[in-house]
């Protein structure tokens, strides 16, 4: 598995159930630590994850994870991947340390090492109290905790998680997102979520896929587009004499600014390399102008998955 | 990672053969049949028939035995004629009619619930395969029946071997394999048919009840058809002629049931095949809706 590969290759790929086309020609390279999967009931977020899988065969193209083909190297692909699927699953009749351990042990750890990572994730879960608890006696927040417990407790390099906070009360989401956000940050596993929550998805990913019937919509580099945002600047001007809006705004246009005005009061402006915003106060302090209002432009997942929906052309 | 160290860590330690990986799931099963203290007990019941025997062949050969208990060995030796019709019919036909009931009883809890809770996605997403998911479940049919039938059957065998001599080894040899086949034969035939409702039912009293349904209703047509048609096609569809055929055609013996040796292979190869083709339509991650 090459770990200087994209995390995953779409190439083509396409699946077919009978007559109707879930996905459709999907092409792109992504390398983030956290991809998140957008789109709106029926888009094949699912359908996507679950041919990444080796769930349902590719009706046309491939996809490659890590460089590894996903029909071809299924197997070793999947020694390698954690799945928590959307809705419940476990099996019944064990308690929770012996279902995660099952799920370990099947993941080709021996039974002593599956035990203990079994133990270890139920604590780092925060199930750790719960761990011999039959897993039907489980809340709907805990049975979340504890798929996410035997997606992660064979130490994958890859997570697939589909709808992680579905069902989820406010605290019991947020410590889901610590939870995605922390193994994200730690470097040892590269994550893929599903969600048709974009406030989820821009909490905790890097690079968004919007998926709308069965194509791609769009793609998105968060972090780019929010470092992007901090350079985009809207102000609210008060002037202190006649004629200071007009030269505050050739000064900073003086700067490398490009300058647009909305109206008497308010100006846009985009900061060019090396000019920060000290140097535009600096410029209203010269010019006799106070600025009474800053603010950077914020473009939300929202606004970018609305775009993605009216119109697509399905390709990057 | 320890307890205490409340971090995510990769696994970079050693892992199992991925050939053997099925035998987890025999290993969990077996773990969990052998839970239910009344399963326990049947299954310890199980063995009392092959011991009876046991005891009987032993009698067989001790006379002082057979005073102490005031036997005479001349009825005994009468009465306990230890041959092929011993294996095949005093004993092999007893167990399996147990086995039928370790099958019925074990069969449904080792897949319907795993498709009820929507388990499947998880064993799928790791790497095994589907088959080695039916290998699995199958290898937990296979140790319990094997541990009633064949493996005391074999036990058997070489007790009275060794105490029947050489000349009877040599008459008898055929029984120790038979006995094998005819389990194993009759395990595909049973407990692939169990799993295979198990798993489209997904509801275990209602497994056991479509699966026995399926046996008596089989046996009622089959009936019905060698009576009106005077034919013995109807036995195809009869579990226990189809048994009797087979055991009687592996054994080499004269069976009770009028059934070319050939329709009663065919007849167990159809079963088994159909039912491990409805098992692998259904142990799927997720259905797809066309």
């Amino acid at each position: 598995m090459s770990e200087e590969a994209p995390v995953i290759d779409l190439d083509g790929l396409g699946v077919r159930f009978g007559r109707h086309q879930v996905l459709d020609d999907l092409r792109g390279a992504f390398s983030g630590r956290a991809i998140g999967l957008l789109g709106p009931n029926g888009a094949g977020k699912t359908t996507l994850l679950n041919t990444l899988l080796g769930f349902y065969r590719p009706t046309a193209g491939t996809a490659r994870l890590f460089g590894m083909d996903i029909t071809a190297q299924g197997r070793e692909l999947r020694r390698r991947v954690g799945y928590m699927p959307e809705r419940d699953a476990f099996i019944a009749g064990i308690s929770g340390v012996r279902f995660v351990r099952l799920m370990a042990e099947v993941s080709g750890l021996p039974p002593e090492a599956a035990l203990e990572r079994a133990h270890e994730v139920f604590f780092y879960v925060g199930l750790g109290e719960a761990r011999y608890r039959n897993v039907e006696t489980y809340s709907l927040g805990m049975k979340q905790l504890l798929k996410l417990a035997q997606a992660i407790a064979h130490g994958p390099s890859l997570l697939f998680l589909d709808e992680p906070t579905n069902g989820l009360d406010p605290p019991a989401r947020l410590r889901m997102l610590r939870l995605i956000r922390e193994i994200r940050d730690s470097g040892n596993a590269r994550i893929v979520v599903s969600s048709h929550l974009l406030r989820d998805v821009e909490e905790c990913c890097e690079e968004v896929l919007v998926l709308n019937r069965g194509r791609i919509a769009t793609y998105c580099n968060l972090a780019e587009e929010r470092r992007a945002n901090r350079r985009f600047l809207e102000l609210d001007l008060a002037a202190e004499r006649e004629g200071a809006g007009s030269s505050f705004r050739a000064a900073i246009e003086g700067l490398g600014c490009e300058v647009a005005v909305v109206n008497r009061r308010r100006i846009k402006a985009v900061l060019p390399p090396g000019v920060e915003v000290r140097h535009i106060y600096a410029s209203a302090i010269e010019q006799d102008v106070t600025i009474r209002r800053l603010d950077y432009k914020r473009t939300s997942l929202e606004d970018i998955f609305l775009q993605a929906m009216e119109g697509d052309d399905g390709r990057l | 990672m320890a307890v205490y160290d409340h971090g995510y860590k990769g696994y970079d330690g050693p892992l199992m053969p991925a050939r053997s990986r099925f035998l987890v799931i025999s290993r969990y099963g077996l773990r969990e049949v052998f839970a239910s203290r009344l399963f326990l007990a049947f299954f310890a019941f199980c063995f009392a028939w092959p011991l009876v025997l046991l005891g009987a062949m032993y009698l067989r050969y001790n006379a002082e035995a057979l005073t102490l208990i005031n036997l005479d060995s001349a009825d005994l030796l009468e009465f306990v004629q230890v041959n092929t019709w011993f294996f095949q019919n005093l004993f092999l036909r007893a167990q399996l009619y147990l086995a039928f009931i370790v099958v019925l009883v074990v069969g449904p809890s080792l897949v319907s619930a795993d498709l009820r809770n929507r388990a499947m996605p998880l064993y799928l997403s790791r790497p095994l395969t589907r088959t080695d998911y039916v290998l699995g479940k199958l290898v937990v049919l296979g140790v319990l029946v094997s541990a009633i039938t064949w493996a005391p059957g074999l036990l058997l065998f070489v007790i009275q071997a060794s105490l029947g001599g050489s000349d009877w080894l040599l008459e008898h040899w055929r029984v120790a394999p038979s006995m094998v086949v005819v389990s194993v034969v009759w395990l595909l035939c049973m407990s692939l048919p169990m799993l295979a409702i198990a798993a489209w039912v997904k509801w275990k009293p209602w497994a056991r009840i479509v699966f026995m349904g399926a046996i008596l209703t089989g046996t009622a047509f089959g009936q019905f058809y060698k009576e009106f048609y005077d034919s013995w096609l109807g036995s195809m569809v009869v579990a226990f002629d189809v048994t009797d055929a087979l055991s009687a055609s592996v054994f080499g013996t004269q069976g009770t049931v009028q059934m070319p040796e050939a329709a009663a292979w065919l007849a167990a190869a159809a079963l088994a095949s159909l039912s491990a083709a409805l098992l692998y339509r259904r142990v799927r991650a997720f259905e797809v809706v066309k």
